[in-house]
């Protein structure tokens, strides 16, 4: 599978998602310690449709480009506002009440949708899947100065 | 065959539409366990008099691609309506009777059009072809 289904190639994305996720200033501290994965089918197109119908789950993320098509004064009318969210804490990531949208195209990090759509909206990127606190596996290490084991916590000389 | 008609390649499109049509919350029941093929000249442009009426459905055809719609600003007039239809069921995935278009470029998968539109629209993107199990 190409890496290349939208603007935004697919590692690309996942490293912005993860970086999203772990940073502190976002609050979402239920992710602190997450990991962003993904399979061969992490390209997904939404229409207007399937987000209407869209159910969350916190342990899905998804990066890539939101399409708006909206009517040019529809200030009042575009109510979609996008969040990542752990299910106890939240940050906003698009919110169309925040500015006069017309149309647009543009990169949004997102799993939880807090005020859904009126007016036309498609969504083409990337479902990830969130990870909690993975094994990270004991690797021993042999050295001239001895056997290293490498876990969560670091290097331990063990022999 | 270019793999930059548009920026999604070919491969890619089509495994994304085979799953799309392959989701059962979308009841495109027809096309359940379809795949797709493609051909060298699976790129398509359609230009607004195609959307005007001439397009012709065929239910083992499926496109997927960028609709662009540019109607008058504030127009109400528009009525381009696309769905993925299978010949016994379809499912929306355009309507610009939800709000109406002035310009947009919008992502979408499609093969037959409910209502020709009033104003310009064009499509780029692929052509796939339906091969039922």
């Amino acid at each position: 599978m190409s890496s290349t289904w939208c603007d935004i190639p697919v590692n690309d994305a996942k490293n912005i998602a993860q970086s999203f996720i772990n940073n502190p200033i976002h609050g979402i501290t239920g992710y602190s310690d997450y990991f962003v994965d993904y399979d061969e089918q992490t390209e997904v197109l939404l229409s207007y449709q399937d987000i209407i119908d869209f159910q969350y789950d916190r342990n899905y993320i998804y990066a890539g480009i939101i399409y708006l098509a909206n009517k040019s004064n529809s200030i009042f009318e575009d109510q979609l506002q996008l969040n990542v969210s752990d299910s106890v804490n939240f940050w906003t990531t698009f919110d169309a009440s925040a500015y006069y949208q017309g149309s647009s195209k543009r990169f949004v990090v997102w799993n939880d949708i807090s005020l859904f759509p009126n007016t036309q909206v498609f969504f083409m990127g990337y479902k990830f899947t969130l990870v909690d606190n993975p094994n990270i596996p004991n690797v021993r290490i042999l050295t001239e100065d001895g056997d290293f084991l490498m876990t969560e916590n670091g290097f331990n000389l063990i022999t | 065959m270019s793999s930059t008609w548009i920026v999604t390649p070919p491969e890619n499109a089509k495994e994304v539409v085979e799953r799309y049509i392959n989701d059962p919350t979308h009841g495109l029941t027809i096309y359940s366990g379809a795949t797709l093929s493609y051909d060298p000249d699976c790129e398509v442009y359609l230009d607004y008099n195609v959307f005007k009426g001439s397009f012709t459905f065929n239910p083992l055809h499926l496109y997927f691609g960028f609709l662009s719609c540019g109607g008058p600003v504030g127009s109400e007039e528009n009525t381009l309506r696309l769905t993925i239809d299978d010949g016994s069921n379809d499912f929306i995935t355009f309507d610009a009777s939800i709000a109406p278009i002035s310009q947009c470029t919008v992502p979408l998968i499609w093969n037959n059009g409910l209502s020709a539109s009033a104003n310009m629209a064009s499509f780029i993107g692929y052509k796939f072809n339906v091969i039922l199990p």
